[in-house]
């Protein structure tokens, strides 16, 4: 029995090799879509964790997180250096973490900080940076570069860096009298990390003396640079741990309070959730596009039966007169239905791996981090529902031609 | 082998197409059944293998009344004891001509049964029989009409069903080759001592056929 629906199968391969083609790219298109919406919103929310505050000048949350965290877009004001020292002295917090941006190195943005971003900075499951080379900063001219910098620059330790002033690709002043050298470069991370350099802010105070408003009025050499104060006049933002996460709530309302200056405290995990939720159109409308191409693979096979099913009437009056009830004709079309979406969701599926697998590097790079996982519940609900989708659409011709054999009998009237 | 008594069929919404008051075919009898279309005959072969069933009256197979078995029952009963050949043979083009020949196998335990041992050895034994000289591993859409119609009869006599049942079995061939197919077809019932029903348009099909009937003599419904 299942020797002759695979030969009827087989009989009309040509078409059915591209349905089942359709049907898998098509299951395999929905399913990576799902899990690549996942994988962001994983990525995504690792981006920073056990930071408690995110404290910057006064603007919208969505902003402060896009700008401190993922080093997109400028800051539309700093902070000052005094009021940062404030806060971060004060009893409830426990670290905190000063970020300086403005600057960038052949597109990858520069981050001034200090040696408490490698001590305290945490993502994902609360994991550390570790250094996969090298050291901390040791002098003001220190950097540390993230692990795609290194890789995509070919940078190694000891080698040197001029620092570009402003954020675009095309430099249009670099801040080539003090250049910085490579002390040590951090693990991958899958997180923003990855595409930044950091150096101290020091170093960023150093290399912007004689330049005011983006323009460099005088030479500095880094002996000159070396014998001022480079303690900052101001940062971007700040990361801020609190001795107990409680007081969250309290410390934000103050900061937002701050007397001296208009600043804002932002809670990392409401302002990615925000974040998120700007971006749950795209994925509304990936998700619809995805379903569609499962569809129109369903309605490709549904078409292809149908348009055989008046040449097939003649086989089925004969299966008919071989005593076949009109109930196993049924069985059979309708196998056959379920045996092409289901290869469709086997091989759609196994090509998610394959891709997967394949593609992990390469992803990881641009900052998806994913692990391959066993399909998750909601996958094989979708499966599921594929497979369902398939089995109801494989109904209709086995329901067409149920009807058709017990009218038509052994005689077909063409 | 087949009892019709007061026999009445009428396709729903439609006057009587069948009404036969008596009719009946004896066992490893031959009967050619001479009918022009639209005289009922197709109908008549389709409640003789049980595929409708009458409105009232008798019909009796194989000394088994069909009305009485469940509709699946009367499917296997077919499978299982009737040999049929069509007008235009419905071979299935994309299957070999061995496995074409022995689909009867697929949907009836009994012709399984009687066919025990060698299936291949046997598709090649019917094949000698009908003298037709053919790879058996090639699908059936190969052959000529001629080839075609020889493999419908190995087809039909596949699993030696007690009852061959041929419909307008000819009409697909020309005027010379119609004869040798009759002499070919009614050899290999009298071989197996199967009773045969041929309905027909053609009387010149007949001549070997000890009883000849009209169907326009047997059914009292009047076909324009």
């Amino acid at each position: 029995m299942f020797r002759l629906i695979f030969q009827s199968l087989m009989n009309r391969k040509n078409v059915l090799i591209l349905i089942y083609i359709s049907l898998s790219l098509s299951v395999f298109l929905f399913l990576g879509v799902q899990r690549t919406k996942d994988i962001s919103r994983n990525s995504f929310s690792r981006t920073i964790s056990g930071t408690d505050l995110i404290i910057g000048a006064r603007t919208g949350q969505v902003n402060l997180i896009l700008y401190s965290v993922f080093h997109m877009g400028n800051a539309v004001n700093n902070m000052g250096y005094d009021s940062y020292e404030k806060l971060a002295n004060r009893d409830e917090v426990a670290w905190s973490i000063p970020i300086s941006l403005g600057d960038s190195h052949k597109g990858f943005r520069v981050v001034g900080t200090n040696r408490d971003y490698f001590r305290f900075f945490t993502y994902g499951r609360n994991e550390a940076l570790n250094f996969e080379k090298g050291e901390e900063f040791g002098d003001p001219f220190s950097v540390v570069l993230g692990s795609s910098v290194a890789m995509a620059l070919g940078y190694s330790i000891d080698d040197s860096i001029i620092v570009s002033h402003g954020a675009g690709k095309i430099s249009l002043s670099d801040h080539d009298t003090m250049p910085f050298h490579v002390s040590g470069i951090l693990e991958q991370t899958g997180t923003p990390v990855d595409k930044s350099l950091f150096v101290p802010l020091q170093g960023i105070s150093a290399i912007h003396i004689g330049w005011s408003t983006g323009m460099q009025t005088r030479k500095v050499t880094a002996q000159q640079a070396m014998a001022v104060d480079l303690t900052p006049e101001s940062i971007t933002s700040a990361y801020i741990g609190l001795r107990n996460r409680s007081a969250a709530f309290r410390i934000q309302r103050e900061v937002n309070q701050f007397e001296d200056e208009p600043l804002m405290a932002i809670l990392p995990g409401a302002a990615l959730f925000e974040l998120w939720g700007l971006m749950s159109t795209m994925e509304k409308a990936l998700t619809f596009i995805s379903s569609a191409v499962v569809l129109i693979g369903m309605i490709s096979l549904l078409s292809a039966q149908l348009a055989v099913l008046d040449q097939r009437r003649r086989e089925m009056a004969l299966f008919r007169s071989l005593g076949a009830t009109p109930g196993r004709l049924f069985f059979m079309l309708f196998s056959e239905s379920l045996m092409m979406t289901g290869a469709g969701c086997i091989t759609g599926l196994s090509l998610l791996y394959a891709v997967q697998f394949g593609a992990a590097e390469i992803l990881k790079k641009w900052g998806f981090f994913m692990e391959p996982t066993v399909p998750s519940s909601k996958e094989w609900l979708l499966l599921g529902i594929t497979l369902a989708a398939g089995i109801l659409i494989g109904l209709f011709p086995a329901i067409i031609t149920y009807k058709k054999t017990l009218s038509d009998g052994m005689s077909v009237r063409s | 082998m087949i009892h019709l008594e007061n026999a009445v069929f009428a396709w729903p919404n439609d006057d009587a197409v069948i009404r036969m008051n008596d009719f009946s075919v004896g066992r490893g009898e031959k009967v050619f059944l001479k009918g022009r279309s639209g005289s009922g005959k197709t109908t008549l072969l389709s409640l003789i293998s049980g595929i409708q069933t009458l409105q009232s009256g008798f019909l009796e197979v194989r000394g088994e009344e069909l009305k009485k078995m469940p509709p699946h029952k009367r499917d296997v009963f077919r499978g299982d004891h009737v040999g049929y050949i069509f007008q235009q043979f419905n071979l299935i083009p994309w299957l070999s001509i061995e496995d074409n020949i022995l689909s009867p196998l697929l949907f009836s335990k009994i012709k399984r049964k009687r066919e025990k041992g060698n299936h291949r050895e046997r598709v090649i034994e019917l094949l000698e029989d009908l003298s037709l000289q053919i790879d058996i591993r090639k699908p059936a859409r190969n052959l000529s009409i001629g080839q075609q119609q020889r493999v419908a009869v190995a087809r039909a006599l596949m699993g030696n069903p007690e009852l061959i049942i041929a419909d307008e079995p000819t009409s697909a061939l020309d005027e010379d080759r119609r004869k040798d197919f009759m002499d070919l077809l009614f050899g290999e019932c009298e071989k197996r001592s199967s009773t045969l029903l041929v309905v027909s348009h053609d009387s010149l099909l007949a001549s070997q056929f000890e009883r000849i009937e009209d169907l326009n003599d047997l059914n009292g419904v009047e076909h324009v």
